[in-house]
């Protein structure tokens, strides 16, 4: 099997971390700059409270002109949390007030801003690369008469120096996590992985296992889910495909024994154009399926006394062709006996009327030419009258017998309807014998007896009275009327010559 | 293909119709000799079979016109194939079944 490169464990872990990765990227820094923005809203709302305070303080203080309360206040103020300094700067812009005495009547040197925000009353100032909140309120003096006039700013200074000592330690923090998660969500997926994967490579193996031929193997997975139907699926396929096989096997073995049977008929089937002194014959056959129920011989009874049979059994197929091996044989074992043609039918149907059953039957003509007066003697068990053709006359005529088919009839009735029947050869004389497979070569529309008559007739005229042509042109004629044949055909023709 | 039975007299008529082509032969004669065992079985012994509509037999509907015949016969009964195809008539004819197996007309029957 091919190697896999991304295995579906690693697309599983690289989407999952991917995912992962994005969801921590977006909430880390926003989370900072949340926890940021909290922290310098709470740094400014103090800083306002505390501005105010002092401011309102110093103006109380201012009405008794206090100095000592306004030096406690400032060492009050400054000692809140980040605060760096507080201070009240005069209309003159001198220091009044300052936590640092060194301050005190200075002049007031406003600050570098970054950002002014009168609103909120505070500036944002960089001393020392240090950002500082610089908050701000009026302190207004009241005299004893009552009346407030304006008396200078108040300020704090308050450093977020802390609060970016406390974003960057949760930076770090963030970070821990953030890679805490990363190692948890690697661990989670590889199980998770796991979890898909698992029965997935089993089905993989299983299939291989199926792949390599092995159609009885049946996949066994539990996991409740998809993957377990995809298996009970695989496992009716591959049912099926066993199921297949196996018919597939039969009907090898169905064909193969067929072949074999075939062999056997076609060793039944004489191969040779027997030669019969004074005469040309021919023979053609062609049985409609593999094998067939069609049957014909020809027997050396004496020098000069030729034995010809042919017989028909009803049905096609293994059925007819096993009738007719039965036949075959009983006719070989009795027929060189020199018994003549009645006895010899009446062996067969003896022999064959108890394997017959339900309507099945054979017909059948044993015949003996006689080389000496030329004459062929034949008895008929209900089958096809021999056609003669007469060269004299240049007609063709039908040799009606009266036997009834083996098989059908009671056996007393059958020998009491056996008679001899019998036609003599003049030269260039004609005789065929057939099956009825040449009757029903238009299928299911039967010739009539003129019918069948003029099919010899016109096949005769085609290949001008010539045997060796006339095997050809029937073989062409008889294909002319279907692609396959309907029904097994035998022809036996024998022409005096001389 | 359709199987009608009807009584006349005392025969028990088994006409088929509506047969395909008008063939009777190994792909439907199945059907014909499980009606014809079902009238034998209900004691009909007088059976007929109307061949009106049939142009076309083959060696298995052969098989089943001697057998019933026979089993008709040895059971004391009659057997009769009625307005049979001038065809069909040739067909039995070669086998020289036409001897033994009764042919009629459906009026010729009925008389």
């Amino acid at each position: 099997m091919k190697k896999i490169r991304f295995t579906l464990r690693y697309k599983i872990l690289l989407f999952i971390l991917s995912l992962l990765i994005l969801i921590l990227l977006i909430i880390t820094p926003l989370y900072l700059a949340k926890e940021k923005e909290i922290l310098l809203s709470n740094l400014i709302k103090r800083g306002q409270t505390l501005v105010k305070n002092f401011a309102l303080s110093c103006e109380n203080l201012l009405i008794t002109s206090d100095e000592l309360g306004l030096e406690d206040e400032v060492d009050v103020i400054v000692k809140e949390k980040d605060v760096l300094s507080a201070y009240i700067v005069l209309k003159d812009l001198t220091y009044f007030l300052h936590n640092n005495p060194a301050f005190l009547g200075k002049k007031y040197l406003p600050p570098t801003k970054i950002e002014i925000n009168l609103k909120e009353s505070y500036n944002i100032i960089l001393r020392k690369k240090e950002i500082i909140y610089q908050f701000f309120y009026p302190v207004f003096k009241t005299t004893l008469h009552g009346k407030r006039t304006h008396f200078g700013t108040a300020y704090i200074e308050i450093t977020t120096k802390f609060i970016y000592k406390h974003l960057n330690k949760l930076k770090i923090e963030s970070l821990l996590i953030f890679f805490g998660i990363f190692v948890l969500g690697v661990l989670g997926t590889i199980f998770l992985s796991s979890v898909i994967v698992k029965p997935i490579k089993k089905l993989m193996k299983c299939t291989e296992i199926i792949g390599g031929g092995n159609l009885k193997y049946r996949i066994k997975l539990h996991t409740g889910d998809e993957i377990e139907m995809l298996a009970k699926e695989f496992n009716k396929m591959t049912l099926r495909l066993y199921k297949a096989q196996r018919k597939l096997i039969k009907q090898k073995l169905v064909e193969q024994e067929l072949k074999i049977a075939k062999s056997i008929q076609k060793d039944i089937i004489p191969d040779e154009i027997p030669q019969i002194t004074g005469y040309e014959v021919l023979t053609f056959y062609k049985p409609a399926r593999e094998i067939g129920g069609d049957y014909y011989s020809f027997i050396e009874v004496e020098k000069y006394k030729k034995g010809i049979v042919i017989a028909d059994v009803a049905g096609k197929g293994i059925p007819a062709a096993l009738i007719m091996s039965m036949f075959h044989t009983i006719i070989n074992f009795y027929g060189y006996e020199n018994i003549n043609p009645v006895n010899l039918m009446k062996k067969a149907a003896f022999c064959l009327s108890r394997y017959l059953k339900k309507g099945n039957f054979i017909t059948s003509i044993i015949g003996i030419l006689d080389l000496h007066s030329n004459i062929f003697k034949f008895v008929s068990a209900g089958h096809e009258a021999p056609i003669y053709f007469s060269s004299k006359k240049n007609s063709f005529k039908m040799i009606k017998s009266s036997g009834v088919p083996i098989g059908l009839i009671d056996e007393k009735t059958f020998v009491h309807e056996l008679s001899f029947n019998k036609i003599k050869l003049d030269k260039n004389d004609l005789l065929f014998l057939y099956t009825d497979g040449i009757r029903n070569l238009k299928k299911k529309n039967a010739f009539t007896n003129e019918e069948l008559i003029n099919f010899y007739s016109n096949i005769l005229k085609i290949s001008e009275n010539s045997f060796s042509k006339l095997k050809n042109k029937l073989n062409d004629e008889i294909y002319s009327y279907s692609k396959s044949l309907f029904d097994d055909i035998t022809i036996i023709g024998i022409k005096r010559i001389r | 293909m359709r199987i009608k039975e009807q009584k006349k007299n005392d025969f028990t008529i088994i006409t088929i119709t509506e047969v395909k082509n008008g063939q009777l032969d190994i792909s439907n004669i199945k059907q014909l000799r499980q009606r014809f065992n079902r009238v034998v079985e209900k004691g009909k012994r007088k059976i007929a079979i109307d061949l009106k509509q049939v142009k076309y037999i083959d060696s298995s509907t052969i098989g089943f016109f001697v057998d019933a015949f026979n089993l008709l016969r040895n059971s004391n009964g009659n057997f009769a194939l009625l307005n049979v195809d001038e065809k069909i008539i040739e067909i039995l004819d070669m086998t020289n079944l036409t001897k033994f197996l009764p042919i009629y007309k459906e009026d010729e029957l009925l008389n």
